[in-house]
């Protein structure tokens, strides 16, 4: 990577450093070393569902990065950020009650007639 | 069709007349872009939800048919995806900053993150293909002669839903880096001409956070359907 940009149609005829790309090489990175860990934290048999809960972790950190980083929702404006963030949310939300329901559905008796 | 297409995905960076600034309509545009994607959130969030359904239900199927799975090629796979968003952040930062080297115009720079993108992309959905052909050597298609790849289980059948869903949440997975290719074909020569630049970038940083969001549903994928499978020793 060459160590200065030149800017097309800036009369300042200035030149900037181009370490605006760092952070997002970094940022995969990050990623890549997450991926490496999420494959090595599902090898010694964790069982469910604390593997399931690890593998989440991982993944919902890698998708942050994701998002802040690369989508450029970090630093972005409130109405983007809580756009983006109440997507997510909803569908946590949706999955709670979900997983609350399938993993309770035994302990329900269920009346004759209901 | 193309052609309009072509002419709205290159337009130049003037303000439309229902704005005040250029800043709110990069917003609105932003805006617009991140309801698509919530709306995507939920069409994915679908089958993931089929997915915790039958999971819960089936937990040792869905292990024995995880088990069958290459995690190697699954992680291999995980990086070159990753790698593909890291060039597409590359091509957007180079229209944001009008980056241009000695040798190459500030346009080059552009395409070249959309190559590496496409090459990228193209190499994922290269081994998806070489993984898919295994599954219908090993007779692991659902409903084209399915074979339960273990007994000694409880409802050693119901792997085939497994599968099912191994092959819905990957194949939607890749449609969607299919139609990004195309998309992407279209705005190459676009691109090398210079149509992002400085002033005027927000299709091509639109467009960058779909295909990161594509990445983001694999990321989920990865170890649902592929790690899943290590969670408990070989079952027969």
């Amino acid at each position: 990577m060459a160590h200065h940009i030149y800017t097309d149609g800036d009369d300042r005829g200035a030149f900037i450093k181009s370490t605006l790309i760092k952070p997002h090489f970094f940022t995969l990175l990050a990623l890549f070393v997450l991926t490496i860990v999420t494959y090595l934290a599902s090898l010694p048999h964790l069982g469910e569902p604390l593997a399931d809960l690890v593998a989440l972790a991982i993944a919902v950190a890698k998708v942050a990065l994701v998002v802040g980083i690369f989508m450029h929702v970090k630093g972005s404006s409130p109405l983007i950020l809580v756009t983006a963030v109440s997507g997510f949310f909803w569908v946590l939300l949706f999955f709670a009650y979900l997983v609350a329901d399938v993993k309770t559905r035994d302990m329900v008796t269920v009346f004759p007639g209901w | 069709m193309i052609r309009q297409l072509t002419e709205f995905m290159g337009r130049e960076a003037t303000v439309a007349h229902h704005f005040e600034t250029a800043e709110q309509q990069k917003e609105s545009s932003f805006l617009g872009m991140w309801l698509f994607l919530c709306q995507e959130v939920l069409f994915f969030g679908g089958i993931f939800a089929a997915y915790v359904n039958y999971r819960v239900m089936y937990p040792e199927a869905f292990i024995a048919g995880s088990q069958q799975l290459d995690v190697f090629i699954g992680a291999m796979n995980t990086l070159v995806l990753l790698c593909s968003s890291f060039t597409m952040v590359y091509a957007v930062w180079a229209a944001q900053t009008g980056f241009r080297s000695k040798r190459w115009h500030n346009g080059a720079h552009v395409a070249f993150g959309l190559v590496g993108t496409l090459v990228f992309g193209a190499a994922f959905l290269g081994v998806k293909v070489v993984e898919y052909s295994s599954k219908f050597e090993h007779h692991l298609v659902p409903n084209l002669g399915f074979i339960p790849p273990v007994s000694n289980i409880e409802h050693p059948e119901a792997t085939e839903i497994f599968f099912s869903l191994y092959f819905g949440m990957t194949g939607l997975h890749a449609l969607h880096m299919v139609v990004g290719m195309a998309i992407m074909l279209v705005m190459l020569p676009m691109a090398w001409k210079g149509k992002w630049n400085t002033t005027n970038h927000n299709f091509v940083e639109g467009f960058g956070l779909y295909w990161h969001f594509v990445d983001i549903v694999w990321i989920f994928i990865f170890p649902f359907i592929y790690l899943i499978g290590n969670s408990v020793g070989k079952l027969t």
